[in-house]
């Protein structure tokens, strides 16, 4: 890793002044700042808490939640969340406001939308415990979940069922039928099918960030090899000759080293195709 | 491709922002100094429903605009503004409500308003309109890494690519009626829509046979022949989207016994019709050899033109798509629920219209002229696309949750699914035919396929379209049938323990079984990558996904949690298949298995009540290993082996600290390691293990200077450091890029329902993959006035 770029902070601030209209922007801003901070230096007590928080609230319990939203909280018994729900006083923060927030003052305005966590608009609450799906959004390919564009509950059930809205035993929509919802052209149907669909989209996307355009898990050729490579020996009608890389009897050496399988000009048709049974386009 | 355009010159909207913002910031530092006798609250102040936040910026960026837009959704205008976030709900009379919400920013076409209008116990009226951008940088992301390459190809090659905009919508309508004692009915009505042009990861060829010999000849070895007789792909393409979606769904739901009583069930009916139509197209760009040469009948081998010439895959689609599910609850007391569940869907598809010509511009039409010419049978060409595809499926599911003594949730599930697809195309290949003649192929085309144990015999006649092409096409179109019947079975049971004080357990286990037949058919004209004129295929495939989980939840202590959760997966897939194509050398799996062992851990500690840690490690491993045959009819069978061992590990923390009242600090670090690795590497130097691997990392702050004024910043960081220039044999591996962001907000209460705030953002990237080309600094001020009622 790249630790040593991080800590040059030359890099950053040579980007930051950088040019005229930079600096005046930085100097801009650096007089607001301190003529707030200037006028603003009291001593007054004020509380300000990390988000996902609602101020001055406290805990009140799930039972309060569901006076409102009964149906909402007898649901939640079937759903992959309710995992999270212990006996015990330990666990008792663990209910709705485990992930909605402490909700005293949303009871007590009488379910003011402003007094508690909606995971809709932040999903920074989801992000408490699945750190790594955080790391993912901040990648340079994403989702537009930090954006305000989707949120988790497009993809995931939070309060019924399984968490995943496709798939499973208990979904009547298939696993891919989420990603169609909004990626209608890859759903077909085609003339041939690229079988990886049947194994998931997920098989070559990640869908919630990747490193790689267009959420894909690798950017080369390992993406397709993972399921494709066969062994290269000697077999009745052929003859393993060292350097080739057979896929299937032909021998893509010279093809792998002008681009990726499907960029190269030889498989276009990642999806499926209309017209041709090697998804060529 | 850049899309946006700006009447006003930028320094000019520059200078109007930084006015706007310096004039916010006097603002914000003038209310300051005169409420500050004024009763003031924190912002979610209990006694407002209604908001509206607004905000006005301008945005400086340096570098791959494009590749900015494309992380940070932005029309990359100097100036922006609007709305950013409203709610307002009024009472209108007796147990009538209205509510609208939205936000509408200028400027970067982002737009979304949902009204509401309730009548409790009689029902609602619904609407809501939705548009934003996604932006796209058309460089392909995988140029070469040589910045010394030639500047003047085209398309954008080794330069910052060209910008695409993709605009998204929907506007919808909801009518619904929720009166007592009748069942709940909603109706409505959706279209959506997507248009514009987005990026391709593709690329076309800069040639894929013979010497270049241009004038602006590649250098070794992205366009020589000294390696593997290959020459690099190297312009990237790009898509343009033209799709729409209508959606008309009746959704009803009725109740049947008291909601307390023993046996009461929920039923749920939803029907839906679905109309959907796509017209876009893959455009790229060939740089072919220097002078015209003879047109081989081989699609394979391209042969060079005088000039570059383009690429336009049209790809036309109808859609119909009725769908009706029925589904009940039936809840027998809170311990035993029963739930089933039934779906039939019928789908028509249309794909008439598309083409993949090739000529002097993109969208060029099919001309004999320049098929006979230069442009004929270049990148298997075709034009007359005709047919479509019937999809029936039925799916039906139950499932019981039963809880059979106190803390102990068993829930047994199942589903199957049944589809039944049948797909058919035409079109007419262009090949270097001059002064063809009829040539009808002989007889009819026949397929049989095996649904419900039953064995049955399909004759399709040949098609009419037979008739006399002109030059430069193929005698006859090639036709090809496909059919997919498969079935599917799930069972599953999930195993939930509570009984333990402070402690969940839980198991699931899963099992699916997959049977699937399918048909390939062609006739006519070259259908084959290398003119063969029929292939039949058929294949019998059975598949068996196994998933074990299990997993716990503990509270020890109550400001000390954890879970752990581990999971293997195996997936077996064997086939059987025959084709009566003994030319191709095709690959056909026979048998593949996959095993995935997945686990985490997470940790949450409060060790005071004032700082909580979050600990978190991901690790996941699959093995695949494969068997597969090369035709005719498994005579040549590669052994079976390993295809593949992917790894994932993550390692996450999360750390938040309020010391003071007024001041918290959060701080998160992730690393990720993650390789795909294959034995293939050891068969070409062009092929390496896929790494993955990355850093993020974020801090942030927030304090309050007073009751009225508070400070936030935030910084990120993001680094891939396994980029491997592999150019001398292949594509370059792997990502390479470093950014840095930084945000700072002053927040001030004006009074005790307005705020006034000022943002700013700084945004570096660094890109090792594009050769620099997508490297970018952006800067965004903005000024925003908050305002509850």
């Amino acid at each position: 890793m790249n630790i040593r770029s991080f800590l040059k902070p030359s890099l950053f601030f040579r980007r930051c002044f950088d040019g005229r209209r930079a600096k005046l922007l930085w100097i801009t801003g650096a007089c607001g700042v301190l003529a707030v901070g200037l006028i603003s230096c009291e001593t007054l007590p004020q509380a300000i808490m990390a988000p996902p928080s609602v101020p001055g609230a406290t805990f009140v319990g799930s039972k309060a939640c569901a006076d409102c939203h009964d149906v909402i909280a007898r649901d939640f018994k079937t759903a992959d969340h309710a995992r999270l729900q212990a006996r015990g006083k330990n666990a008792e923060n663990a209910g709705c406001e485990g992930c909605h927030g402490p909700g005293s003052l949303h009871v007590s305005s009488g379910g003011n939308i402003r007094l508690i966590v909606n995971p809709r608009k932040d999903p920074e609450t989801c992000f408490q415990c699945h750190l790594e799906i955080r790391s993912k959004f901040s990648l340079p390919y994403r989702h537009g979940v930090m954006e305000g564009r989707m949120s988790c509950s497009d993809c995931h059930n939070p309060h019924k069922g399984s968490i995943m809205k496709g798939g499973g035993a208990t979904n009547l929509m298939g696993k891919n039928e989420v990603c169609f919802q909004c990626h209608s052209a890859q759903k077909g149907p085609f003339v041939f099918q690229h079988e990886a669909l049947r194994e998931g989209c997920t098989t070559c996307h990640d869908p919630h960030g990747s490193v790689n355009q267009k959420l894909l898990v690798a950017r080369n050729q390992m993406l397709c090899l993972k399921c494709h490579f066969q062994q290269q020996q000697n077999v009745p009608g052929q003859t393993y000759v060292p350097g080739q890389m057979r896929i299937g009897t032909d021998n893509h050496a010279g093809n792998v080293a002008q681009g990726t399988c499907w960029s190269g000009g030889c498989h276009e048709a990642v999806h499926g195709s209309q017209v041709n049974s090697h998804l060529r386009y | 491709m850049k899309t946006t355009f700006s009447p006003i010159p930028n320094s000019c909207l520059r200078f109007v922002t930084l006015a706007l913002c310096t004039g916010g910031l006097s603002a914000t530092a003038l209310f300051a100094g005169t409420t500050t006798n004024q009763p003031t609250t924190t912002p979610e102040d209990p006694a407002f429903n209604n908001w509206i936040n607004s905000s006005v910026g301008g945005l400086i960026i340096k570098g791959n605009q494009a590749q900015f837009q494309q992380a940070k959704p932005s029309a990359g205008l100097p100036m922006y503004g609007g709305i950013n976030d409203m709610h307002y709900e009024q009472a209108l009379g007796n147990k009538t409500s209205f509510k609208i919400d939205g936000h509408a920013i200028f400027g970067d076409n982002d737009y979304k308003v949902k009204l509401d209008l309730t009548k409790e116990d009689l029902g609602f009226i619904r609407a809501g309109f939705t548009q934003f951008n996604t932006y796209h940088n058309g460089n392909g992301g995988y140029l070469p890494p040589s910045l010394s390459m030639p500047n003047s190809w085209p398309n954008g090659m080794f330069t910052a690519g060209p910008e695409y905009t993709l605009t998204r919508g929907s506007l919808w309508a909801e009518l619904g009626l929720r009166a007592a004692k009748l069942p709940d009915l909603t109706l409505r009505y959706e279209h959506a829509w997507r248009k514009g042009q987005e990026d391709s990861t593709e690329w076309g060829g800069a040639m894929t046979g013979g010497t270049f010999t241009g004038k602006n000849p590649l250098p070794a070895p992205y366009g020589s022949t000294s390696n593997n007789n290959a020459n690099r792909k190297i312009l990237p393409s790009f898509r343009t989207i033209n799709e729409t979606r209508d959606i008309f769904t009746l959704t009803g739901k009725q109740t049947i016994g008291k909601p307390d009583a023993i046996g009461v069930t929920d039923v749920n009916l939803n029907l839906c019709y679905e109309l959907d139509r796509m017209n876009d197209s893959l455009n790229w760009q060939n740089t072919p050899g220097s002078a015209p040469t003879a047109i081989a009948n081989n699609s394979r081998n391209i042969p060079m033109t005088a000039t570059a010439y383009n690429m336009t895959q049209t790809d036309k689609q109808i859609l119909n798509n009725y769908n009706g599910n029925i589904s009940s609850v039936t809840r027998f007391g809170d311990k035993l629920w029963l739930t089933m569940g039934y779906a039939y869907s019928a789908l028509t598809s249309d794909i008439g219209g598309g083409t993949r010509v090739a000529g002097p511009i993109y969208g060029s039409g099919y001309a004999p002229y320049y098929n006979n010419l230069q442009y004929a049978n270049l990148s298997g060409s075709y034009i007359n696309l005709g047919g479509g595809s019937q999809v029936g499926n039925s799916v039906g599911s139950i499932n019981i949750m039963w809880m059979p003594i106190d803390g102990l949730t068993i829930t047994p599930s199942g589903r199957f699914s049944v589809s039944d697809t049948a797909n058919n195309s035409n079109y007419l290949p262009e090949v270097n035919q001059v002064n063809a003649t009829n040539n009808l192929p002989t007889g009819a085309l026949s397929y049989t396929r095996a649904k419900n144990g039953k064995v049955t015999t399909n004759v399709v006649t040949a098609p009419v379209a037979y008739v006399k092409t002109p030059a430069g096409t193929a005698v006859a179109p090639t036709s090809i049938l496909s059919t997919v019947y498969l079935n599917e079975f799930i069972e599953d049971i999930d195993v939930r323990y509570t009984k333990i004080k402070n402690w969940v357990f839980y198991a699931d286990a899963n099992w699916d079984q997959q049977y699937e037949s399918t048909m390939n058919s062609s006739a006519g004209g070259p259908g084959g990558r290398s003119g063969t004129p029929v292939l039949n295929f058929n294949a019998v495939n059975g598949t068996l996904i196994q998933k074990y989980a299990v997993g716990a939840n503990w509270y020890p202590l109550p400001n000390l949690n954890g879970s752990i959760q581990y999971y293997r997966q195996l997936q077996g897939i064997n086939q059987n298949i025959h084709t009566d194509d003994p030319t191709q050398g095709n690959q056909r799996l026979l048998q593949q298995n996959w095993c995935t062992d997945d686990g985490n851990v997470r940790l949450t500690w409060n060790p005071f009540s004032t700082v909580s840690l979050v600990s978190r490690y991901d690790v996941q491993r699959t093995i695949i290993d494969s068997s597969w045959a090369a035709d005719p009819n498994q005579n040549t069978v590669y052994p079976y082996g390993n295809s593949s061992v992917m790894k994932n590990q993550s390692i996450t923390e999360s750390l938040t600290w309020s010391p003071l009242d007024r001041l918290f600090l959060q701080g998160s670090l992730a690393y990720v390691l993650n390789q795909i690795d294959s034995p293939a590497v050891s068969q070409s130097a062009a092929l390496q293990s896929a790494n993955n691997n990355y850093w993020t990392a974020s801090a942030g702050m927030g304090y309050a200077f007073d009751k009225k004024t508070q400070v936030r910043a935030d910084v990120t960081y993001y680094t891939a450091n396994n980029y491997q220039n592999n150019s001398q044999y292949g594509v370059p591996y792997n990502s390479g890029g470093t950014q840095y962001t930084f945000s700072a907000s002053l927040v001030r209460q004006i009074t005790r329902n307005v705020s006034m705030n000022v943002k700013y953002y700084f945004d570096t990237y660094s890109d090792t993959l594009s050769g620099g080309n997508n490297n970018y600094t952006a800067q965004m001020i903005s000024t925003g006035l908050n305002m509850q009622f």
